[in-house]
């Protein structure tokens, strides 16, 4: 039932067809393609949505596009055609309504900071400002030429303030006064926190070796990451629990074994086509930042989106692929099959850089693009027209996202991934896959594996996955086992940092019945978790801004950051790299660390000549680019579509069909496939009790097509359970009529800060309670499928009254 | 996230606002502004399926006002157009003053106190001033129409004294004695946040004692309320620092605070002193200097 709207869009009239339900945004994006009016929290929190609507500013995200019928419509495309400057949202900036203080604009000094946000792995460069010696507002730094465009939800800027003043802030060093889990707890010294920590752990390595400790590290944020790992390596546990599993490690680790490098979108030139492969740079950060995705885009270059979801990119894209969650090799082999086939790939450059190619056109001659239609969900003129538009504009970029590490058949399809970007001869030209030359800092690897103390793989739970052990992590399922079966020896104590593995380790209940069984436990946190609340010691970190902090993550940028330290930390709490310097002290182990844990700053920068000091006024060394022609660092000096060194590792040395085709059966029993995205509005698990994010978006949500959810009589607006083989939980239903009907679209990371009872709520809605911890397991790494997953949803059975918990009473 | 799908009418009369709402029933909502409704559907609190839409009807903006009658809003005007209002600013200082705190330009641009009111949120900026000031709701419905004070409309969170089928047209403010003052105060993360503690003081005064008060206090209970034990300490006294004080304290003992996301009732009870005691002499100071 649609109907007319006249408007006016920047000088133009228009007349649109529409629906009564469709929003004045969704129509600029979707009949105009306006991108730079962007959906951040869509609900009227964080402006970047606004447009002027007969010369009033209003958030688009909350007018019906019927309302905008008759009038005038200004968008920041209509105010500027620089991508980095709009007026309007200067304007927006300057008036100070994020501002967390009460004060009313000009009526207290101020003083501004540059630095970067330290939320999300996009760091953008940004001016902190302080009021009271306390931080404020974030405002993007406009000055210094870095990347600065905040992400559309704004919400390093809505949680900062919050989060270095939030009372729920752990303030001092505790330790257990009741059973395990049970909330009670008791105040005590750093001194005797460390001194309980570090005779706990001599005695462990004593009687049953080092590697009967274990650490989990959560995403690196300054030098904390590398503190941990360098103590694990000095104290002799292999045991670390990174997120490399499923995060960035598999897709790498196919690029590397491929071509020698990893590689990263040419932010310098603008490609004349991009590739968002299960990720979204218009909210999110990956290789390409949002400034040089718009200027991408407002250079004419074409854009393809690859999800299971009807993104906002995906109303501008050229073309929308909507594939079958966990097929994206599959849907990658299709496209080398076109390419291959059609030879529409860089012939001279396959004939003298590539080996194995050979091998690759018998593999390609094994299946047909209707056997990838069927596995992908893919049409094969969709197939089709994606390898050709891929494979004729040049330069073309392809930026994956994390669905491409999260499956057990994850490096097969990032491999056919990376031989897509070399027979098209994208590698490492303008525009396209650049490999570049890191910043002059020590390398974070040589910073924690030393020479002196190799990681044991013998000696390393999950030992088998030779590729993890080699990135200096091992699989969250080993760690669990380990501790639940002794197998193949009990791991008896874990410290954990940056990190909430209740929520995002697979297999939730299985990881809370390993931390009920461990003998000692210590977790160093910001805020209590479900993970902090199962601690033994529990130690309050101080965040970002509250402590001097170098960063170098995320690793594709190959640079480093300053982090200043801006205010307090609150009560006594400790950056996580100084306790760890201490323990180290603690154990003895003292010689391979320093004085005071900012001294390793100063380590860190000695390959550039600068110091710390120096590095502040600096504030960032960049990576370079290069473009050397054919560098390719693996053993034949080529593009390995062929790779020998990849079954060191227990791959295959090409991506087979039948490998990446081998996805899990929809059944009667389970006839949904469940998916995820990382959430716009939080940042992994975190943040949940930070009020301007929790008001964005206040309860996890289950998305699903409308006619599925008639068909299992489901209303949406209610609570629905999703159940796996492995457990249950609810989460709220939304109808997304965009969505393949067999697919449902989970929310992450969800456990309730309100709700003390039940340990924070952390089987309700969590999605890890529906991911298993059993084999099928990447053979190198150890990766199971967190993405298309089979599940059935239908409606709870009706509790007695009362029995509801963790029951939000906000609002008041 | 995408709105849940609805059927839409669009009705250019109040009288057939009241007809379909009559009609439809519970399966019916009222848009006005927008900026509470939309998000709750997109966050899918509520499920509509049929919405009314009122913004085509015309004159229902209007901010009139003359001494007889006092102050006469229109349930559709915006929140923005009280903040700008000269003779808001001028007859009801307060009511300006809230709805000048209360969000950013682009969500005041849309928002209308009418939705403001009807939205019922015990944090609510503009309806805490209308209840220190006195306002009453002109109410329509098919059935006829009435005016109710606005004091005593909020029943809970979210709730109302509305009836099935009945809309709020406009927003009647006496006009108020000479020699009266007010101050709308408000404690929140950010100053157009969600209020934690919000206090709106209405005072007049008589040769220097406290003929009247009004003290209202908003994100402290179910519903904004009036601390009249608080405002029996005061009236026909000299309003002194000690005795605005002891007031504020009454204040305090007279709220339900809760603990959610956004504080404490701990830490809310030690702002509602602040801020109560705070208004309460700036409302003074008001008055005598001559008063809104």
């Amino acid at each position: 039932m649609t109907q007319p709207i006249h408007v006016k869009v920047n000088g133009q009239n228009y007349i649109f067809e529409i629906q009564p339900w469709q929003t004045l945004l969704e129509v600029l994006r979707e009949k105009l393609k306006l991108i730079k009016t962007k959906e951040g929290c869509g609900v009227g929190e964080c402006g970047s949505c606004a447009v002027l609507m007969n010369r009033k500013a209003v958030n688009s995200c909350l007018v019906l596009a019927v309302d905008a019928d008759g009038k005038d419509i200004l968008t920041a495309e209509g105010l500027s055609d620089d991508v980095e400057y709009h007026p309007f949202n200067e304007a927006l900036i300057g008036q100070g309504s994020m501002r967390a203080s009460t004060e009313a604009p000009g009526r207290k000094e101020q003083q501004e900071f540059f630095t970067f946000c330290h939320v999300c792995p996009g760091h953008c460069s940004v001016k902190a400002t302080l009021e009271d010696g306390k931080v404020v507002d974030i405002m993007p730094d406009r000055e210094s030429g870095l990347p600065n465009e905040l992400c559309p939800v704004k919400k390093g800027r809505f949680s900062i303030p919050e989060v270095l003043n939030h009372p729920d802030r752990l303030k001092y060093p505790q330790k257990r006064a009741g059973d395990r889990g049970a909330g009670k707890w008791e105040r005590i010294s750093w001194d005797e926190a460390l001194d309980t920590i570090a005779k706990k752990l001599l005695a462990l390595k004593e009687t049953y070796g080092p590697e009967s400790v274990a650490f989990g590290l959560g995403e690196p944020k300054g030098l904390e990451f590398a503190f941990a790992q360098r103590l694990a390596s000095v104290f002799g546990t292999p045991n670390v629990v990174t997120p490399g599993w499923c995060c960035g490690i598999p897709s790498g680790m196919a690029s590397t074994l491929t071509y020698g490098w990893n590689c990263v979108p040419d932010e310098e030139h603008s490609p004349r086509l991009m590739v968002l492969w299960a990720i979204n740079n218009n909210h999110t950060s990956g290789g390409i930042r949002r400034e040089t995705f718009e200027r991408a885009l407002d250079s004419g270059a074409k854009l393809i989106v690859v999800d299971p979801r009807k993104i906002d990119v995906a109303d501008i894209a050229d073309l929308w692929v909507r594939l079958r969650p966990g097929s994206d090799g599959a849907l990658a082999m299709g496209l080398l099959k076109v390419i291959v086939e059609e030879k529409i790939y860089d012939v001279g450059f396959v004939e003298t850089w590539c080996t194995g190619f050979e091998l690759l056109e018998d593999e390609l001659k094994r299946f047909s693009l209707a056997d990838v239609e069927e596995v992908t969900w893919v049409s094969e003129k969709s197939i089709k027209e994606f390898a050709r538009l891929y494979a004729t504009t040049k330069p073309a970029t392809i930026q994956w996202g994390n669905a491409l590490d999260t499956s057990a058949i994850a490096f097969p399809g990032a491999k056919a991934v990376a031989i897509l970007r070399a027979i098209t001869g994208n590698l490492n030209v303008p525009g396209g896959e650049i490999f570049l030359t890191p910043a002059p800092f020590l390398r974070p690897g040589k910073f924690f594996l030393l020479r002196k103390f190799p990681r044991k793989r013998e000696k390393a739970v999950g030992g088998d996955f030779r590729l993890a052990v080699r990135s200096a992590f091992v699989p969250p399922h080993s760690f669990v086992n380990s501790v639940l079966n002794g197998k193949p020896y009990p791991i008896r104590a874990g410290i954990f940092l940056l990190t909430n593995p209740i929520l995002s380790y697979p297999d939730s209940q299985k990881t809370y019945e390993a931390f009920m069984k461990l003998d000692f436990v210590v977790v160093s946190e910001l805020f209590m978790t479900p993970t902090a609340a199962l601690a033994d010691i529990l130690l309050p970190a101080a965040w970002g801004m509250e402590h001097e902090e170098l960063g170098y993550w995320p690793g594709w940028y190959e640079e480093i950051r300053a982090y200043p330290k801006l205010v307090d930390p609150p009560g006594e709490a400790w950056a996580d790299t100084k306790w760890l310097n201490e323990l180290a002290k603690k154990l003895g182990l003292g010689q391979y660390f320093w004085e005071t844990d900012d001294e390793a700053l100063d380590a860190m920068l000695a390959p550039s000549g600068f110091t710390y000091e120096e590095m502040k006024q600096k504030r960032v060394l960049h990576s370079k680019r290069d473009y050397k022609k054919h560098d390719y660092r693996t053993p034949t000096g080529k593009v390995e579509i062929y790779s020998k060194n990849a079954a060191e590792f227990g791959y295959s040395p090409l991506p087979y069909w039948k490998e990446v085709s081998n996805l899990p059966q929809l059944t009667e029993d389970y006839p949904l496939l469940m998916t995820n995205a990382k959430e716009d509005v939080y940042m992994l698990t975190g943040y949940k009790h930070v009020a301007s994010l929790r008001s964005m978006k206040p309860e996890p949500v289950v998305q699903m097509h409308p006619a599925t959810a008639a068909k299992l009589g489901l209303k949406e607006g209610e609570m629905v359970c999703i159940e796996t083989k492995k457990g249950k939980i609810e989460q709220k239903l939304a109808l997304d009529d965009h969505l393949s009907p067999q697919v449902i679209v989970t929310s992450f990371g969800w456990w309730f800060p309100e709700d003390k009872k039940n340990l924070y709520g952390w089987r309700k809605s969590n999605i890890n309670m529906l991911t298993r911890s059993e084999p099928p397991y990447d053979p190198g790494i150890g990766t199971v499928d967190l993405r298309g997953i089979p599940c059935k949803v239908y409606k709870p059975e009706k509790r007695p009254a009362g029995a509801e918990t963790g029951k939000s009473n906000r609002g008041r | 996230m995408r709105l849940p799908h609805f059927q839409l009418f669009a009705p250019s009369s109040i009288e057939d606002a009241c007809s379909l709402l009559s009609g439809y029933g519970s399966e019916a909502v009222l848009l006005a502004g927008g900026t509470d409704l939309l998000v709750k559907m997109k966050q899918r609190k509520i499920v509509p399926s049929y919405i009314i839409n009122l913004k085509n009807i015309s004159g229902l903006d209007q901010i009139t006002y003359n001494e007889k009658d006092g102050l006469r809003i229109g349930a559709l005007a915006t929140i923005q157009s009280l903040k700008n209002s000269i003779v808001v600013k001028r007859h009801c200082k307060i009511l300006a003053q809230a709805a000048g705190v209360e969000s950013s330009v682009q969500i005041r641009n849309l928002a209308t106190i009418g939705g403001n009111i009807a939205n019922a949120s015990p944090a609510a900026d503009a309806p805490l001033a209308l209840v220190s000031l006195r306002a009453s709701l002109e109410i329509v419905s098919s059935a006829g129409e009435r005016e109710i004070p606005i004091e005593g409309f909020f029943t809970g969170p979210g709730k109302t004294g509305l009836q099935p089928g009945e809309i709020i047209r406009e927003i009647h403010v006496p006009a108020l004695p000479p020699r009266s003052g007010g101050a709308y105060l408000k404690h929140a993360i950010r100053r157009t946040d969600i209020a934690i503690v919000s206090t709106a003081v209405l005072v007049t005064l008589a040769d220097d004692l406290c003929a009247d008060i009004r003290i209202a206090l908003g994100s402290v209970a179910p519903t904004a309320f009036r601390a009249k034990g608080a405002e029996g300490l005061l009236k026909g006294k000299k309003i002194t620092a000690d005795l605005a004080e002891q007031a504020a304290h009454a204040a305090m003992e007279e709220s339900r605070p809760i603990d959610d996301i956004r504080g404490y009732a701990e830490h809310r009870k030690r702002i509602i002193v602040m801020l109560t005691n705070q208004a309460i002499m700036e409302a003074v100071r008001d008055a005598r200097l001559g008063g809104i």
